[in-house]
């Protein structure tokens, strides 16, 4: 055994799993139709890469029941990383520790009709990057739930049966697909980007996303390059500072610096996100 | 180093198609002609926020001052 980026990379059960991998990594990928068509077509499919495979091979294993497979996802080094990743970004070292350690049961086993965690590992990005980003997801449902709990109504009928909670909505789906993070994101963005000045905004996406010369914006806007620069800059730190400030009002608990938030929109569009 | 802003605009064309930008629709005659003088650097400037806003959420007044541009 021996370990690659920070995932355990276990070779036992690899010979009688790699071809239901292979299977697997097909029918989850991006470019199932395409490739399913390619090898039908007998050309060489897009296969996927030695590390994937062998991963696959590894959660296989671990599902048929593979002890040494299941302790080798379930190692030591990751549950550290995993509780410190949530204790960093605002659970309490407890919280940190029930959420993952319900998150490895939820792994291999199947409960209350749901399949196991690792059944929905589709191959795009690391598995560490799955079972983190079901960590932090599992974290805000968590610390939701807690400030719902808080916010009780107080002025129910005393006489009226049933717990206070029975007058509260239906409880959010625990489903692990639905991912709280892209929600939290996108709205800490949006309510950040209608912060901004339109045209600064503009200037911003002209030039950094569609590589316009700043000299040419300036022409545009009837203004100097060293302004367009000036204003760019300046929408970027106003991104910044409201994106935190809204994540912040959104979810006070969370800490969240903003590199982590650039990460994780990158992971969010690497993993969800349709194929360009 | 990695661009911030083209991380976070395909993160909302992504998830939020509708303010990311990729709404498509059709640009009135009105407005080809506000992107024509913008990118002339001829829009008078109590029009350049409402062009601007037009840029932010209509992919095809994007594609066309590009192209204007590029001409």
């Amino acid at each position: 055994m021996k370990h690659s980026g920070g995932t355990p990379v276990y070779r036992g059960a690899a010979s009688y799993s790699v071809n239901f991998s292979f299977a697997r990594w097909l029918t989850h990928s991006p470019c199932y139709e395409e490739n399913t068509l390619s090898y039908i077509g007998m050309d060489t499919p897009n296969e996927p890469s030695e590390e994937k495979l062998e991963e696959f091979a590894l959660i296989d294993a671990a599902l048929a029941g593979d002890e040494i497979a299941a302790s080798t996802i379930r190692c030591p080094e990751n549950n550290a990383r995993l509780e410190a990743i949530l204790r960093n970004r605002g659970a309490s070292d407890t919280e940190a520790k029930d959420i993952i350690a319900d998150l490895w049961t939820d792994c291999f086993d199947s409960r209350e009709g749901r399949r196991p965690l690792l059944e929905k590992f589709s191959g795009k990005g690391s598995l560490n990057a799955f079972l983190t980003r079901t960590a932090l997801n599992r974290l805000i449902d968590y610390k939701r739930r807690l400030k719902f709990r808080g916010e009780l109504p107080t002025n129910r009928d005393e006489d009226r049966p049933g717990d206070a909670f029975d007058a509260l909505p239906g409880e959010e789906s625990n489903d692990d697909s639905e991912d709280r993070l892209v929600g939290l994101l996108r709205d800490a963005m949006l309510a950040s980007f209608s912060m901004i000045d339109p045209e600064k905004l503009v200037m911003l996406k002209l030039v950094k996303v569609h590589g316009i010369d700043q000299e040419l914006a300036g022409k545009m806007w009837n203004c100097s390059q060293s302004k367009v620069s000036r204003n760019i800059s300046a929408a970027m730190e106003e991104i910044r500072v409201t994106t935190i400030s809204e994540l912040k009002r959104i979810d006070p608990w969370l800490e969240l610096r903003w590199e982590d938030f650039v990460g994780l929109c990158k992971q969010s569009s690497d993993l969800f996100g349709l194929v360009k | 180093m990695t661009n911030e802003i083209d991380i976070l605009d395909r993160f909302l064309q992504q998830f939020s198609p509708e303010v990311g930008g990729r709404a498509s629709e059709t640009l009135t005659a009105e407005m080809e002609g506000k992107l024509r003088q913008l990118s002339a650097g001829e829009l008078p400037e109590q029009e350049r926020r409402a062009v601007s806003r037009e840029l932010l959420t209509n992919q095809n007044a994007v594609d066309f001052l590009l192209k204007q541009l590029d001409g």
